[in-house]
């Protein structure tokens, strides 16, 4: 479920990987990675440790984590909500994660993976994992029932987001026995480990969802956190997992998660030092006034959170390709990114940049998607709009969406096009604008999410619903190319496959203009040590960093 | 709100006659009433002439951002881009124009909810002040959130909001006002000579209401200007690009004012000069109107 | 004096139902679909259907709002339609965190505002009359939520010091509490002084101008004695008035202190409710706040009629 406020704050949310970067007086750091062969049987997990070109520091344990957000998680439940993974994956462990710079599968709760034939996938469990050591689950193995149990319930939850895997592609799942797990998909699709990676399909146990109702405020799950308490609006404590399979880790004690809704105030609190990290974006003004502070380190941290722009291509006039193009290259990216985000931000394609692996390189997508006004005048002239242009755009009062609106009318007004902003309340806007696709066009902030399936069919294709997607875009070809990626397993193949997808989508200038995401960055204090590389659910388990202890 | 408070001293005064200009004449001997008065005249000039006197617009994205005071910014540059200085200019009329606005329709709608009745009395009046009542109860900022929240994020919707917000209170201190004429002797004897009710009231009983009013309308001008600030702070008021002190100090001025202070400074700064002005002349304003306290200080 | 408050609490009932009535349909009459906020873009329309039926949106607004009503004289709020925990918990909770925010402001309000209206009262037109209004009016101007940002950002900036997060209980840690409520306190505190200052003033030098302070004066009492006995005693009763008032405004900016401060109090739930179309939240909390506002005001009153047994009310 999400929670009360969750759209509003959704721009300031950093569900994203991490990087180093050299910026800020951070001595060099070791990170760990895990590998493991994702075919073939079982392989013993190594602990790889790659060295960076300064000195490697050997974690200590211990110590107590201050961590300022602005947002409210809402509930911690990983099957029910979608917005709380960086929490959720610290309480709860899915089977398998996939690191998004390297898409190798790391092993959690299952340490093997096996994939017989297309639409078969066979998960044997790691030996030894458990519940936590509270109530309910007193520290009991987790086996394959549970794993089973979690699918189910997840099958059966409101959204549709994560679930349709289990609800429209998948055959039938079980535990062939304690520790084995089988999937079968009812046709190819390649997306499954993706998804089953993802946070959503977390191992939660039954006792504790048929003790509280939900797992939202009180949990017990078999990750490397202990949930102490969530108060809503307030914090959120973690306490280390002893019992944790990775001997040792987490290496800090405790972590406190607390809630300051002010971006201001919050921003304040880290730089005084009561906090260990902040998830305000520190941008390049910030990073100035902190280069001299020792004891503040930046971290690239882009988000995965999207604004996109969205036309309605049945009816006129974008059912025009001439008016689509125009206005496609009438917006100028460059001036969107200054404005929007001081010039430190970059192209978006139909998957966004800071899914790196899956986007288009930014030099293809600057000469595709360059500023062309004179052209686009000539193309709305050729279509019959060379008199000028109404659009009827309702945008939602969140986020960047009002400024976003503002800054496409700003270039739009440029080439003769009237883009006639009406601003609505999120409420009105979802059930009266966007779900009924009343626009001609529109912005909204999307869900981040972790692979390009998602993203390519809700918003090109088939939709969330399996319906119609925003932009009403009926379009045979393009159903049956993203269709067609799903028969591809090989993660290089696929890559390409989606690559090319993405350039045929691009010509075709519609249902989705991809505008720009920015450079995002955050901060940690000195303190933190070891962070993670490696993207989405592998940082969020928390079981990299250390906190040195003075 | 505060005005009740108010009301009540307002109501143990005897009714007077002045005209407005009686009161403002007396200013000359409240050096601090002066003072308020000219920002006052000030800040309504400068918001009427802001599209002339405003060096850029206020709402395009032309400059470095968060630019510090220069010579082609004098209050330098927001996190947009924007010159600061054409946003206090057109903050300017933006509050002052909703202020004075929604103090005009409120305070309106009170007056006649309040005289309707006061004068009418009986049932009606019994009616009418158990719907005040509740409205009274509802604590003000709260109604006004709800209200926006309703209607839409909009100057019209804060205008309307406000004047709401503003209209049972006023109500209240008129309906006291409105009850100690209706007794007056002349009153009665321009009943018993035959005037009808709407010539009474016109005739005879509001002239004497202008007392009150001006003290209310003085103390709720700083207030609605406060009000719509403190919605806009909160993202509840006017919606963005709309220049407004209230929403430029709420925005992110604050998460960069280590690096740009002058885009909270400046707003923040305008907005309370421009209640203090309304204080002061408020302040000498009603001490003009109550001769009993005139009476005590000299 | 019984009769009075009998009176009062009976008109009490219908101005109450009339604000439920008030509030219930200004949350509804609020466009948007609660489904669609709550479950989101990725719902599906059986989900949405679904949700509507469980949280019993699908019924004529009446029988709602008659079902809301018999809710609130069990004492249950009902439950939020996001979050599956009962308003009333989270009431429970974020109520003592308000009610100390107001406790203490009001507590500033008093200590400020009360000798500086009397020094200002006793001796008009001295250079302390002058300054405290003077004061007095910067005080009123500023609004306080600026003040509430002056106060987080100037020690941050000046002496690299935040006040400390994460909400204590008084009865735990008191320290670590009061530094955390001082200075929201402080921003809504220093703006009402201002206005408690004024009126003060105001009625102090009405208060001397009495028969009965002159007669006093006359006889020779030290000015001490007729200040305790007479001019407070008399004077006070406007404030009390105020301060009834005040609880109103108090609560709205007590929205903004604890944005600020972050003190998870109602003023702020008030504000995620609000923004979050949490119907049910939003109608608990403006009973609650339009109940404690009446009770309030009822017992300023007494405390008026107590006072001073020339006034009654018709």
């Amino acid at each position: 479920m999400r929670p009360a406020g969750y759209w509003r704050e959704l721009g300031s949310r950093r569900l994203s990987r991490r990087r180093m970067l050299k910026v800020g007086a951070v001595a060099g750091l070791g990170a760990a990675s895990l590998s493991l062969a994702a075919c073939g049987g079982g392989q013993e997990e190594e602990l790889e440790t790659t060295e960076t070109p300064a000195v490697e520091l050997t974690p200590q344990p211990g110590g107590r984590a201050q961590l300022g957000i602005s947002v409210d998680p809402g509930s911690l439940d990983p099957n029910l909500s979608v917005v709380s993974g960086f929490l959720s994956c610290r309480i709860h462990n899915p089977l398998h994660a996939i690191n998004m710079d390297t898409q190798e599968l790391v092993p959690l709760v299952a340490e093997a993976l096996e994939q017989p034939d297309e639409t078969t996938f066979i998960w044997r469990l790691r030996r030894g994992v458990r519940f936590q050591n509270v109530d309910p689950t007193y520290g009991r193995e987790v086996n394959a029932e549970d794993v089973v149990y979690s699918f189910d319930r997840l099958k059966a939850g409101p959204t549709l987001n994560d679930r349709k895997l289990l609800t429209r592609y998948s055959e039938g799942y079980e535990a062939t026995d304690n520790y084995t797990f089988r999937l079968r998909t009812n046709r190819n699709y390649s997306p499954a480990l993706d998804q089953t990676g993802n946070f959503s399909y977390c191992v939660v146990p039954r006792e504790a969802v048929e003790k509280w109702g939900d797992l939202s405020t009180r949990a017990a799950g078999c990750g490397a956190w202990i949930l102490d308490d969530y108060v809503r609006g307030e914090r959120v404590r973690l306490r280390k997992n002893p019992d944790y399979y990775r001997a040792g880790r987490p290496f800090p004690d405790e972590e406190e998660w607390l809630i300051i809704p002010d971006t201001g105030s919050l921003w304040q609190t880290f730089r005084t030092g009561r906090l260990d990290y902040s998830n305000v974006n520190v941008d390049k003004f910030k990073r100035d006034e902190v280069k001299n502070d020792p004891s503040i380190a930046v971290v690239e941290s882009p988000s995965l959170y999207t604004i996109n722009c969205y036309i309605r291509v049945d009816r006129p006039p974008f059912s025009d390709d001439r008016v689509r193009e125009a206005l496609d290259i009438a917006i100028d990216r460059d001036d969107y990114i200054t404005k929007l985000y001081f010039g430190e931000g970059k192209y978006n394609g139909p998957v966004p940049w800071p899914l790196e692996y899956w986007a288009l390189p930014q030099d293809e997508l600057r000469s595709t998607l360059a500023y062309d006004p004179e052209k686009a005048k000539q193309l709305l002239s050729a279509a019959g709009y060379g008199d000028g242009l109404e659009l009827q755009a309702p945008v939602p009062n969140i986020g960047d969406c009002p400024q976003v609106a503002t800054i496409v009318a700003d270039h739009y007004r440029k080439v003769g096009a009237n883009l006639k902003i009406e601003l609505k309340d999120l409420g009105v806007y979802l059930s009266q604008y966007l779900y009924a696709s009343e626009f001609d066009i529109t912005f909204f902030l999307n869900l981040p999410y972790m692979e390009p399936d998602m993203p390519l069919r809700s918003y090109y294709s088939q939709g969330q619903n399996a319906d119609k997607n925003p932009g009403m875009s009926n379009d045979p070809q393009v159903d049956s190319l993203i269709e067609g990626l799903w028969e591809i397993f090989d993660r290089e193949e696929r890559r390409k496959a989606v690559l090319d997808v993405q350039r045929v989508l691009l010509k075709k200038h519609g249902p989705l203009y991809p505008l720009c995401s920015p450079e995002g960055y955050v901060g940690y204090s000195s303190r933190i040590k070891g962070i993670q590389e490696g993207t989405g659910v592998v940082g969020w388990l928390g079981i990299s960093y250390w906190l040195e202890q003075s | 709100m505060v005005t009740e408070a108010v009301g009540e001293a307002v109501e143990a005064r005897p009714a007077s006659r002045l005209a407005i200009l009686g009161p403002l004449r007396d200013l000359r001997h409240h050096p601090l009433g002066m003072f308020g008065l000219v920002v006052i005249v000030l800040l309504v000039v400068v918001a009427l002439l802001a599209p002339l006197i405003a060096p850029y617009s206020p709402i395009e994205q032309n400059f470095a951002v968060l630019d510090s005071p220069s010579a082609s910014n004098l209050f330098g540059t927001d996190r947009l881009g924007r010159d600061v200085l054409s946003r206090v200019i057109y903050g300017a009329r933006l509050s002052l124009g909703i202020g004075l606005t929604s103090v005009f329709f409120g305070v309106m709608g009170g007056t006649v909810v309040g005289t309707v009745s006061g004068f009418l009395g009986g049932r009606i009046d019994t009616v009418i002040q158990r719907l005040v009542d509740m409205m009274l109860a509802f604590p003000p900022l709260i109604l006004l959130m709800a209200i926006t929240a309703a209607l839409g994020a909009s100057v019209q919707n804060v205008v309307i909001a406000i004047s709401i917000g503003l209209i049972p209170g006023t109500s209240r201190i008129i309906r006291g006002a409105v009850l100690s004429e209706k007794n007056n002797q002349y009153v009665e004897a321009a009943r018993v000579m035959g005037a009808s009710d709407l010539r009474l009231i016109i005739r005879h009983v509001l002239p004497n209401v202008t007392a009150p009013i001006i003290v209310i309308v003085s103390i709720l001008i700083p207030a609605a200007t406060l009000l719509e600030a403190a919605l806009s702070f909160l993202g509840l008021g006017v919606p963005p690009p709309t220049p407004s002190w209230g929403a430029d100090l709420g925005g992110q001025a604050r998460e960069y004012f280590r690096v740009a202070p002058w885009m909270a400074i400046f707003p923040g700064a305008a907005l309370s000069l421009t209640v203090l002005a309304f204080n002061m002349l408020g302040d000498a304003l009603r001490d003009i109107l109550d001769p009993r306290l005139r009476q005590g200080r000299r | 004096m019984i009769q009075y408050i009998l009176r009062r609490l009976l008109l009490f009932v219908p101005v109450m139902i009339g604000v439920s009535i008030l509030t219930f349909t200004l949350m509804r009459i609020v466009p948007g679909d609660v489904a669609a906020i709550a479950l989101g873009q990725n719902a599906t329309p059986e989900a949405l259907e679904e949700f509507r039926e469980a949280n019993g949106l699908d019924r004529p607004l009446p029988i709602q709002y008659l079902d809301w009503l018999a809710g609130l004289f069990r004492g249950d709020f009902g439950e939020s339609y996001f979050h599956h925990s009962a308003i009333r918990d989270e009431l429970a909770h974020r109520l003592p965190v308000t009610g100390e925010l107001m406790i203490m402001s009001v507590v500033i309000t008093l200590v400020l505002g009360i000798p500086a209206g009397v020094i200002a009262g006793v001796r008009p037109n001295t250079w302390s009359d002058y300054v405290t209004r003077t004061t007095a009016v910067f005080g009123l101007s500023i609004p306080n939520f600026w003040l509430g940002t002056l106060l987080i950002l100037l020690p941050a900036i000046w002496f690299d010091w935040t006040p400390p997060f994460g909400r204590v209980s008084f009865f735990d840690e008191p320290g670590k509490n009061l530094v955390q409520f001082i200075l929201p306190a402080l921003a809504i505190g220093i703006s009402s002084a201002a206005g408690v200052m004024r009126l003060v003033r105001s009625s102090v030098l009405e208060v001397l101008r009495q028969d009965y302070v002159r007669t006093a004066w006359s006889k020779g009492l030290p000015e001490r004695t007729i200040i305790w006995r007479h001019v407070l005693k008399n004077g006070l009763i406007p404030v009390a008035t105020l301060v009834g008032l005040q609880v109103g405004t108090l609560l709205g900016g007590a929205v903004i202190a604890e944005q600020i401060f972050a003190l998870p109090g109602m003023g702020l739930f008030t504000l995620q409710s609000i923004l979050g179309r949490d119907y049910l939240a939003v109608q608990a909390i403006v009973i609650l706040a339009a109940v404690t506002y009446a009770v309030v005001n009822l017992m300023v009153d007494v405390v008026y009629v107590w006072f001073d047994p020339r006034i009654r009310y018709a």
